[in-house]
Order: structure tokens, then C-alpha cells, then sequence
């Protein structure tokens, strides 16, 4: 299950909407809560949610404290990562919130599965969720699959600013019990891709050296491994760097 | 005095009630007073039977509190008409949208959205075959097609309704039509004044979003509200697999037969998904050939012409070819407009021309994602609490239209600023270090390090192998700058236009 790779993402901490750095995307977040709660949300009915943005500006963090929130308000939840689907159909619990991550991954079976899930959700009062790379215009699936998806409220999930990043860097250290002091992350921000994940997976690399060789977080460490990962991190997959 | 109070009525229905629901339900009905007796009287009239039941079902009590608070003591809701027409105004509502805007709890007390029929209460039979172990489907409203003999007299109008599958909200009073839809839609209306005696089977036919599920839903809609007692279905073709499977699975294809043939009118969406089913096609074979030796009205939608349906037997495509094959096409931009406009109205927010007009010429190929814009208008507008205006509906469409996912490269944003500043690409890599070439670099390196993903070291490398901390000086020398050069500001604005698309 895909659900445990995310979790381990995070090192170890589910994000929340409490711990997650808003930036611009305060309508989205709103959005997503209200779809949770079945609340009013002005003159339009409750629709389904797409929301699109380059790797890394946070899209299944937002997906996985939205089932978070979910579960808290005891509304029946399902998280989908695409790549990893191996059902045959999505699940037809009523009431259900589907969280379908990275659609553009979708193969023929889970598009096939996603046209029926938007078809039966009025009956169903099901609410579907989906994220992908691009706005649904461009998404390469299936015509009568694309357009359903482009009915939905569409978001483009904006991606943090520098500030925002060093202050998801202290924080991801912090739940990881590790104390990063500014100049350290300023330090990682500056040269490693300025991608969370590829952050992370820089940070988890240097606490584990840190550990191993009894030695504080320090710019000189940071630069010793950078130095080892080969100095272009930026080519490598995500979280390759975390691997042992 | 009981005109007013059926006027002030109707404004608080307004008020609390989904715009859809209010156009739908209550400005249907008139009002007049009645002669006679002690006290205030009032008849409150429905057009049809139809909309009587469903007033009485559902507003009824709420409709004689609000009369009773006004003055009107008593009450009675009849079938009938007023000549001089007592209408209540159209719900179209910015004032309360926007009212709502800041009291996002004024209608959380309504009960279901617009757009879902209440369940009604499962039937002793039917929580029985939930019990049974079924894996793939344990939804309790995913419950087998309740046979025709469950049909009680005592049966709700809401009961009956929820039976035919159908969305209220898809008549022919939403549908816009124009020349795209206009031969479909005659046709359609015909099937739904005469079912079974007009066009057997109607086959409708068109491209993915043009609205056919919405034109067959509107015939069942219509249909009902004549006679609710017609059994009419709505089924997708992917649902009538899963009853073909799963009657194969519980081998109850006895019952399975004898619900299809009970149906008046058999309203079936996307008949491509029967492809390459062999049981499926031979099962709806047997259907369409019981129900419309007896008479019984057969609605088909379709993505292609029947000819061009791929894996489909011949005798069943033979038979589609019975009715009338009539084809929808894409709406042209005055069509669209229209749609646009109209879908506003049934959400209670007015739009400009200029902002229906912006929505219907960006999104051109089908009626869904034009929705999908609107809604994100309204929803963006609702969040802001602002109105709808030109200026607004851009920035909310954002998001949709503009195609600044791809990922933007080093080169392409040192073209881009090397032309605009007209300059030569070859500058952002070479060493010379004169205004006029520092200049439009570190905008270049400010723009790459704010548009795409790269570490400063990758992105020194792209400038001619210079260090990350170029970069990093290039970056705030231009933050500062545009504080203080307004006509550099003004340029870093323009390419971050031109790059974003």
C-alpha cells in the first residue's frame, strides 16, 4: 500500500491542515474542508476537486491531511495513489471522499474505474479528489474521463516561497527529533533543488550521517555530504537519497 | 393583504432555499385569496398533480409556517392556476449570494443538496439481499433494481422517483439549445409527449460533454411529470453490465429479465460500453426486442454513429437503425455564451456578458469543462467576497487556462529575456560583465530561480558555470531593484507574464 511510503515521507507525522504551510493556497485548503463537511460553500452545489501543480508543490500533502481531516470528522475516506492501483473498481461506500493522487499516472483499468466512480457519485453522494500534473486540458486520458474531471473546481496548487520552504525544512527536521539551525538549512535551500521532497531527503541523509558519526548538524557536515551524494543531487529520482 | 403575505412568502423561500430547487419547485406555484369565512384564507395553486405531490411532500409545512407567521392563518395547497398568473419572482440572487459570502451559515439548516434525491427507506426485501455477501458492492443505495411488484400503491411520489435513476435537475427547461442540439432536442421532446409511439428507439448520438446524458434525462424528467406512474429507468451502460454480472453471479437472471421488461421507458447512456460483452449485448438483445414489440419507449445514447460502434453485433446495431438516429454537435460561441449564462441563472449569480463571453471562447470543445469554469468563477468570487467582473473571472480562470505547467527551462526563460531586452542568448553565458549585459542576466537568473525547481548551483552552471552565490547575489540585487525601478519592475512583470503563457 502506497499510504506507507507517504507516511515515511513525512517522517513519521501525518500532516494535517494545522500542520501544514498554507501559503497562497488558502482558498483550497478552505475548500477542501468544506467539501469534507458538507458545509455551504456559497450558490454552488458541492462539486469534485482537481488540483494540479508541478512535483513537489505539495499535492499529496494536502491529499493525505484532507483524509486526515476526514477521518477526524468521521466521513468515510479513500486514498488512490495511481501508480499504485491494483483493484478493479474504486470503492462505492457511500458518502465517501476518493482521493485519486497523481492521475496522470492513471492506467486503462483506473480511468475506466474513475468514469464509473464520477458517474455513480451523484447517486452515491461520493466526492472525488484528484490531483495531477497538469490542468485537464492537458491531461492525457481518456476524453469522456478528462472532461468530468475538468467539471471539477479546478486548483493550481501554488508552491512555497523560500521563507515558506525554511520554515517546512525546521519543521520536517523538528518531528524528526533533530535540531536544524538556520544557517544549516539556509545552507541546504540554496543548493540542493528547492523541492520539499528532495529537501527532505537531503535533511533525513545528513541527520543519519550525523548520527552515525557522532557529530552535530553543522554547514560542514552538510557540505561533506553533499559532496559524497556527488554534488548534483538534483539529478537523482525523489527519496533516492533516503535510501540506506 | 394575503397577496403580499404570499409575495413575502415566497421571498423567505428564496432566502433559504437552493436556487435550483426554488425556480424549480416554488415559482411554479400561484396563489390566490379565498371568499368567505372568518379570517385570512389563502389557496396556494400547483399546475400539476405532479408538482402538488412534490410540494406537499417536501415545502408544504415549511410554506404554511411561513404563512402562518405572515398573517395567514389558514392555508391550502390545490391544484389549479390563477388567471392573472400570481408569479413569484425568478431566484436570482446577488444580494444574498453575496450576503451569504460573510454568513456562510445561513443556509446549513437546509436539508439535501440540489441535486440528490433523499434516500427512502430500504424495503425488507432489499435489506435482505444486502445481506447477502456481495464484495464488490456493499453500498446500501447500489442495491438491486427493485422489481416492479415492490411497486405498493402506498409508494411515496419521491419513492417512485428515486427509482428511475434520474437527476432533477437535467429537463429540458435547463437545456439550451441552439443549432448544435436543436434536432436532438425536438426529437427528444416528441419521445417525451408520446412515449413508445413516436421514435423507437431514439439513438442520440455526439462527441464526449455536449450534453446526451442531459437530453435523456430531461425525456425521463418530462415523462414523469405527466405520469409518474410511467416505470421509467435511467441506467448507464456500465450499470447494466454490473446487473448482467451480477445476475450471472446470484443466477437470478429470471428476476433480471423481468425488471427490464417491466419498464415503460428504458433510458440507456453510452451504449459503446456494451462493446466486446458478448452476454451483455445478447441479454439487451432480448430486452429491446420485448420492449418495443410491446410498445415500450427505448432511449439510447451513444459517443459515435451506430455503424462506426466498435464490437457491437450487427443485429443489434441493425436495430438501432429502427427510430431515428439524430446527432448533437459542439456548440458554437453563441451557444456557448447562452450556456454559460444559463447555468449562472440555475446557480442564482449574475454574470456579465463579457465574463460568459471570456469563459465560452477559452473553453470550446465541450459543455462540462465550461461548467467546470463557471463554477470556478462563482466559487472564486463567493471566497473573496467580491463580484463577478471581467478583471475577477481572469484571475480566477487562471488556474485552468494557462499552460505554465510544463516545466520551464534555463534556455527557454534566457531566450526569452534575451529578446526581450534584445540582447543575444550567447550573453547570459559569457563573461562580459557591462550593464547592459549584467543587467538582463540577473533577471534571467531571478526568473529561473523563481519559475522552476532548480538548485542555485544548477542554475549558476546554466549561466556559463557561475558560482550559486552569483546567483544568489543576482537574486536579491534584483528583489531590491524592484522596489525602487519602476521600469525594471515593469519589465520582470511583463516576462513573468509572457513565460507563465
Amino acid at each position: 500500500m502506497s499510504t506507507q511510503l507517504v507516511l515515511d515521507f513525512f517522517g513519521g507525522t501525518v500532516p494535517t491542515f494545522e500542520r501544514t504551510v498554507i501559503g497562497r493556497n488558502e482558498e483550497l485548503v478552505a475548500r477542501l474542508q468544506t467539501l469534507v463537511l458538507e458545509r455551504d460553500s456559497g450558490p454552488l452545489p458541492p462539486s469534485h476537486l482537481y488540483l494540479w501543480g508541478a512535483s513537489g508543490c505539495g499535492r499529496t500533502h494536502l491529499l493525505i491531511a484532507t483524509a486526515e481531516f476526514a477521518q477526524r470528522n468521521a466521513r468515510p475516506v479513500h486514498y488512490v495513489a495511481a501508480e499504485h492501483f491494483l483493484g478493479e473498481a474504486l470503492p462505492e461506500t457511500p458518502r465517501a471522499i476518493l482521493l485519486i493522487d497523481d492521475v496522470q499516472h492513471a492506467d486503462s483499468v483506473l480511468q475506466h474505474a474513475l468514469f464509473n466512480a464520477y458517474n455513480r457519485a451523484r447517486e452515491l453522494e461520493q466526492r472525488l479528489v484528484v490531483t495531477g500534473d497538469t490542468p485537464p486540458r492537458n491531461l492525457g486520458l481518456r476524453e469522456d474521463l478528462r472532461t468530468r474531471i475538468g467539471q471539477s473546481l479546478v486548483f493550481h496548487v501554488e508552491p512555497l516561497d523560500d521563507a515558506q520552504r525554511l520554515g517546512f525544512l525546521q519543521q520536517w527536521a523538528q518531528a524528526r527529533g533533530m535540531q536544524l539551525e538556520r544557517d544549516v538549512a539556509t545552507y541546504v535551500l540554496h543548493r540542493i533543488e528547492r523541492d520539499p521532497r528532495r529537501l527532505a531527503a537531503f535533511v533525513a541523509a545528513l541527520d543519519r550521517r550525523s548520527l552515525e558519526r557522532q557529530r552535530p548538524v553543522t554547514v560542514a557536515l552538510a557540505r561533506e555530504v553533499l559532496a559524497e551524494l556527488g554534488g548534483q543531487p538534483q539529478g537523482d529520482e525523489p527519496g533516492t537519497m533516503a535510501k540506506e | 393583504m394575503s397577496h403580499e403575505a404570499w409575495t413575502a412568502c415566497c421571498e423567505r423561500l428564496r432566502a433559504s432555499l437552493p436556487a435550483q430547487q426554488y425556480n424549480t419547485w416554488i415559482r411554479a406555484l400561484s396563489a390566490e385569496p379565498e371568499e368567505g369565512g372568518a379570517g385570512v384564507r389563502l389557496r396556494v395553486l400547483a399546475p400539476n398533480r405532479f408538482i402538488l405531490q412534490w410540494v406537499r411532500e417536501r415545502y408544504w409545512s415549511k410554506i404554511a409556517e411561513h404563512l402562518a407567521e405572515l398573517g395567514i392563518a389558514q392555508a391550502e395547497l390545490q391544484l389549479g392556476a390563477t388567471a392573472k398568473g400570481g408569479t413569484p419572482p425568478r431566484s436570482n440572487r446577488p444580494a444574498s449570494a453575496q450576503a451569504r459570502a460573510s454568513a456562510p451559515d445561513v443556509e446549513s439548516s437546509e436539508a439535501a443538496p440540489a441535486d440528490s434525491v433523499p434516500p427512502a427507506a430500504a424495503t425488507t426485501q432489499e435489506r435482505a439481499a444486502e445481506a447477502k455477501p456481495r464484495p464488490a458492492r456493499s453500498a446500501p443505495k447500489r442495491r438491486p433494481p427493485p422489481l416492479a411488484e415492490d411497486v405498493a400503491p402506498s409508494s411515496t411520489l419521491e419513492a417512485l422517483y428515486e427509482r428511475t435513476r434520474l437527476n432533477p435537475a437535467a429537463t429540458f427547461d435547463t437545456l439550451v439549445t441552439g443549432r448544435a442540439n436543436d434536432l436532438a432536442r425536438a426529437a427528444a421532446m416528441q419521445v417525451a409527449h408520446n412515449p413508445g409511439a413516436s421514435y423507437n428507439p431514439l439513438f442520440v448520438y455526439g462527441g464526449v460533454g455536449l450534453g446526451k446524458t442531459h437530453l435523456i434525462h430531461a425525456i425521463g424528467n418530462a415523462i414523469f411529470r405527466t405520469d409518474p406512474r410511467v416505470v421509467i429507468r435511467y441506467v448507464h451502460a456500465e450499470d447494466y453490465y454490473a446487473d448482467v454480472v451480477r445476475a450471472y453471479q446470484q443466477k437470478s437472471f429470471d428476476a433480471f429479465k423481468r425488471y427490464y421488461r417491466s419498464l415503460d421507458v428504458l433510458l440507456i447512456d453510452d451504449i459503446q460500453f456494451f462493446q466486446n460483452k458478448a452476454r451483455t449485448q445478447e441479454e439487451f438483445f432480448h430486452a429491446f426486442n420485448a420492449l418495443t414489440e410491446a410498445h415500450k419507449q427505448i432511449v439510447i445514447t451513444c459517443d459515435t454513429y451506430p455503424k462506426d460502434i466498435q464490437g457491437l453485433e450487427d443485429r443489434l446495431i441493425s436495430r438501432f437503425d429502427w427510430g431515428l438516429t439524430v446527432q448533437i454537435e459542439p456548440p458554437e460561441l453563441e451557444m456557448r455564451v447562452a450556456i454559460v449564462q444559463k447555468k449562472a441563472q440555475l446557480l442564482g449569480v449574475q454574470v456579465g456578458d463579457d465574463v460568459a463571453f471570456l469563459i465560452a471562447k477559452n473553453l470550446r470543445s465541450n459543455v462540462r469543462e465550461l461548467e467546470g469554469a463557471l463554477n470556478k468563477v462563482v466559487a472564486f468570487a463567493n471566497f473573496h467576497s467580491q463580484p463577478i467582473t471581467l478583471e475577477l473571472a481572469k484571475e480566477a480562470l487562471k488556474d485552468i487556462l494557462h499552460a505554465y505547467n510544463r516545466q520551464l527551462t534555463v534556455e527557454h526563460i534566457q531566450k526569452t529575456v534575451a529578446d526581450y531586452y534584445k540582447t543575444k542568448v550567447a550573453d547570459m553565458h559569457s563573461k562580459k560583465r557591462t550593464r547592459a549585459v549584467a543587467r538582463p542576466r540577473q533577471v534571467a537568473m531571478w526568473l529561473a530561480k523563481e519559475l522552476t525547481p532548480l538548485s542555485l548551483p544548477a542554475i549558476g552552471e546554466a549561466f556559463g558555470g557561475r558560482d550559486h552565490t552569483t546567483v544568489l547575489h543576482a537574486y536579491r540585487t534584483i528583489n531590491e531593484l524592484r522596489l525602487t525601478d519602476p521600469q525594471l519592475n515593469h519589465d520582470v512583470h511583463v516576462l513573468l507574464q509572457v513565460l507563465r503563457g
